[in-house]
């Protein structure tokens, strides 16, 4: 293998995680309430600025300043429910939609006003120079991080909506709302509590992409963007497709970088999928009642 | 400070009057009645929204400053994009991110082709942008189309990307990097730069595509795409081929959008890919969502508002005293100006649904009928009324009781009407009646989901003394209602064990000793979507008697049940009573009630006809009618 493909590899992996960990909450969102949340990108591009802030400004540990920033992200996620959407209860799709657009350049702006539009490099925290390889494919402690830190709150999410109690009303919530709130549970702090996760999710991802490249506005929101093939791919209501889908679109790209160049990378998830539209508009692992028509 | 309020008047005036003309031609019953029996009139009524708005057009662009009329071209191009785009959004309600993209296509397409020889003579770029549009719209709605509208939506970000990345090849390749440049627009020799002949020019093309979009709605295809935004289900069953009517609004609305976009082009000169961003593409979805979408006079004075306000704050900003608040201000003003826009889709879709011009208008309307107005207070219903915390029996309570309900749609349609009904603690009661006989309006209103429609409520509906009435589903849960509903009464995709988990902190092994709930024991791991009707009824009615509800009521608990499995429910049932439950049944086959029931209503026309011990029922129910069929 070349050394520019095991690079192209090992990129894919953190990518895809990346794409997974936002997917899943994404998802998690979806399924509780409806919203098809356009505002990701948004989210994870604040959450990895709150972390540059707690960590180089606040000058706390970055394990404490990642703490910090994916809670502090997990009560904002929450409190745009309570603020915004729980009064959009009911509405249509088509207006949820919207409304996380206009979340998406809210929270842009705030982001920006806040910080500025430049990008921000950390000092290194985790070194990223190479940690062990495998073959010649060689990952740093940056890039294992990045990884382990996706696969374990995909892991823990999926875990904790199938066996705890919260867990199993939030799906209870997304099978039927009306339903659920009969059986007594509070389908309000059901639903803020998956605004919550969504937007931790995109906390995780934006520290991890911080701490590896920088503070990146512009690649944060595209990225954020990108988890939409990567869900899609995977079926827009599955949890677990949503971690094929997040690496099967990273290799897809990575390949495509390293065939064509650097520059294709985003065409090719878009054009990608255009192709699961066309072909299994469901995805791999998706139901059929998420494109029902 | 002064120039920027004309700014927002000028362009109000010169835009607003064309799309009034839909309006006006449409009702002519406020006109004065001497006017509308002149002949001449009427022969002239149809243009004269259309004289007025050229007439005002050429008014503003003969009498407003250069820096208004450069404003006024971006806010007229801006309009025409959007009339476009809202073909899709406002009348076939799909979404669509796509505005940028299409944009952008008919800008590159336009500032190619201006730089040929024969192809560049007015309007060939303009019509071959439109034309390209409209194809790459139809490439692109084509995999959309049997799917739910999301996914046209996210089809359309795939094609923002392919477009601003071929922009970007084709800027790189040709080595244009900071855009490509167009050559000024010309009809014959005379050149259109921006300025007073090209905002008439640009007045030209709204009123244009005001015409062509107004056509289409008046007649079939307009037609198709309200019936399907309606309902496309209903549509698909009166025969209109959804299909392929979104497919068609999607390919007029692309030629629409890229021919704006092939305006802009000409309009500033030059074309790059930077300008056509995802958040470019937003701007146009506000610019529908602050109008009202659905009416092209939203999508103008949309276009004029977000067009305008950048303008207008950044010379507000410039007025504020240069320290605390103006010195903030000033220093971001460019990232407010962004982000104002994001800040009112918001404002707009929490607190005026309909957008900021209807919901103007209505306002205006409220206003104008305020005298005529009769005091609002008797429609409110009860619940503010005197709420006795006890009910007045001292001996002890009835678990629910019902006095005088009253239940009115808003089309007038009285549901039900002086109702009383009483159920005491540990017995199982029933409503009997056909269909159309009130008892489900009696069940919602006590469950509380009337609460929160359109609907009249009087009376009092007391939980144990407390008034209920008007609360909403997840208090009168809480008061201790539970209701198993006719339809969806489980979740389908989890599992028996996780109902079971979902209605109890603590153990739920016990519920599963009773003999009735036996049968839900080898069927713990199965999903609740693939349980047999009798078994969901079963396990409806063991997580309700897990919640420990002080009324539990069940609607039609035979709907769609064997003979056998009827029995079989109707012992559960008894089974939960004997153990101290108090039931309400919703029936309409009156055998298994009158057999199951302690006390029966007999409902007809929405009041109770008649009650009693089941024997004494039994007769009556016979008597007048079948309503065991």
């Amino acid at each position: 293998m070349s050394n520019e493909l095991a690079q192209a590899l090992s990129g894919a992996l953190v990518l895809g995680s990346l794409y997974a960990v936002v997917g899943i909450g994404f998802v998690i969102l979806y399924k509780a309430t409806g919203v098809i949340n356009f505002a990701q990108g948004a989210l994870m591009l604040m959450g990895g600025f709150i972390f540059f802030s707690l960590h180089e400004s606040a000058g706390l540990a970055w394990p404490l300043a990642m703490a910090g920033a994916v809670l502090i992200m997990f009560v904002i996620g929450a409190l745009i429910y309570l603020g915004i959407f729980r009064r959009l209860v009911g509405a249509e799709e088509f207006t949820l939609v919207i409304a996380t657009l206009g979340l998406s350049v809210c929270v842009l702006t705030v982001s920006l006003i806040i910080w500025g539009p430049g990008t921000r490099t950390l000092p290194e925290t985790l070194s990223r120079s190479e940690l062990f390889s495998i073959g010649n494919l060689g990952f740093s402690s940056v890039e294992v991080f990045s990884i382990v830190t996706a696969l374990v709150v995909v892991a823990v999410l999926d875990l904790a909506l199938r066996r705890t109690r919260i867990g199993i009303q939030m799906r209870a919530v997304a099978d039927g709302p009306l339903l659920a709130s009969l059986s007594r549970v509070n389908v309000h702090a059901m639903s803020a509590i998956a605004w919550g996760i969504a937007s931790f999710c995109a906390a995780v991802a934006g520290v991890a992409y911080t701490m590896r490249l920088s503070a990146d506005p512009a690649g944060m929101h595209a990225l954020g963007l990108l988890a939409f093939p990567a869900i899609l791919l995977g079926g827009i209501d599955s949890v677990r497709g949503v971690l094929v889908g997040g690496f099967l679109l990273a290799l897809a790209q990575s390949s495509a970088a390293f065939l064509l160049g650097g520059e294709w990378s985003e065409v090719v998830a878009y054009a990608l999928m255009l192709a699961v539209l066309v072909v299994r508009p469901r995805g791999f692992f998706g139901s059929r009642q998420a494109v029902r028509l | 400070m002064t120039t920027g309020e004309n700014t927002l008047e000028g362009q109000a005036t010169n835009v607003e009057v064309p799309p009034e003309a839909p309006a006006s031609g449409a009702s002519t019953a406020g006109r004065p009645s001497g006017l509308r029996s002149s002949k001449g009139y009427r022969l002239l009524a149809p243009f004269l929204p259309w004289l007025a708005g050229a007439l005002a057009l050429v008014v503003f662009a003969n009498t407003a400053s250069p820096y208004v009329l450069l404003i006024s071209g971006t806010v007229l191009i801006y309009a025409i994009s959007a009339i476009g785009l809202n073909v899709v959004m406002g009348q076939a309600g799909l979404v669509s991110i796509g505005n940028a993209a299409l944009m952008a296509v008919g800008a590159y397409t336009t500032a190619i082709l201006a730089k040929e020889e024969s192809w560049s003579a007015f309007p060939l770029p303009i019509i071959i942008s439109g034309v390209i549009g409209g194809l790459l719209g139809l490439l692109i709605a084509l995999p959309a189309l049997r799917l739910r509208g999301i996914y046209l939506a996210l089809a359309t970000l795939a094609l923002q990307f392919f477009v601003v990345f071929a922009g970007d090849r084709y800027q790189a390749e040709s080595g244009l990097l900071s855009g490509v440049p167009v050559p000024p627009l010309s009809i014959g020799d005379r050149y259109f730069v921006p300025g007073r002949d090209f905002v008439l020019l640009l007045g030209a093309f709204l009123g244009l595509t005001i015409l062509v979009v107004r056509a289409m709605s008046r007649h079939a295809p307009g037609r198709m795409w309200t019936a399907i935004s309606e309902s496309e289900l209903a549509a698909t069953a009166i025969g209109v081929n959804a299909a392929r009517w979104k497919l068609a609004a999607f390919v007029v609305s692309s030629a629409i959008i890229a021919v704006s976009g092939s305006l802009f082009a000409y309009y500033n000169q030059i074309v790059s890919a930077e300008t056509f961003t995802i958040e470019f593409a937003v701007v146009f979805i506000i610019i529908l969502i602050l109008g009202g979408m659905g009416t092209m006079s939203g999508a103008i004075v949309g276009s004029v508002i977000v067009v305008s306000l950048p303008y207008v704050l950044t010379r507000l900003t410039g007025t504020l005293p240069s320290d605390g608040i103006g010195e903030w201000l000033s220093n971001n003003i460019f990232y407010v100006n962004n982000g104002l826009y994001g800040l009112l889709v918001l404002v707009v879709l929490l607190y005026m649904p309909q957008g900021v011009v209807p919901s103007v208008t209505g306002l205006a309307r409220r206003l104008a009928h305020r005298g005529a107005d009769q005091p609002r207070s008797s429609d409110r219903p009860a619940r503010s009324a005197a709420r006795p915390a006890v009910a007045k029996g001292d001996d002890k309570p009835a678990v629910l009781e019902v006095e005088d309900l009253d239940v009115m749609y808003e089309t007038g349609a009285r549901a039900v009407s002086g109702l009383h009904l009483r159920v005491e603690a540990n017995a199982i009661v029933a409503v009997l009646g056909r269909n159309g006989a009130g008892k489900t309006s009696t069940l919602r209103a006590v469950s509380g989901f009337l609460g929160t429609e359109q609907v009249r409520l009087r009376g009092h509906i007391r939980l144990e003394g407390k008034d209920v009435l008007g609360s909403s589903p997840g208090r009168t849960a809480a008061a201790g209602l539970v209701l198993v509903p006719e339809r969806d009464k489980v979740f389908p995709s989890l599992t028996v064990e996780e109902h079971l988990r979902l209605a109890t902190s603590g153990d739920y092994r016990p519920v599963l000793e009773k003999p009735h709930f036996h049968r839900l024991r080898e069927r713990l791991d199965q999903p609740a979507g693939l349980l047999s009707g009798g078994e969901r009824q079963l396990l409806a009615l063991a997580t309700a008697a897990m919640l420990k509800p002080r009324l539990l009521m069940v609607d039609e608990f035979t709907l769609g049940l064997a003979p056998v499995m009827i029995q079989e429910v109707a012992r559960v049932i008894r089974g939960l009573r004997d153990e101290g439950m108090t039931v309400l049944l919703v029936e309409q086959n009156a055998a298994a009630a009158l057999e199951l029931a302690d006390h029966v209503y007999l409902m007809e026309g929405g009041e109770v006809v008649a009650e009693g011990t089941p024997a004494e029922m039994a007769d009556r129910v016979t008597m007048t009618s079948e309503v065991t069929s």
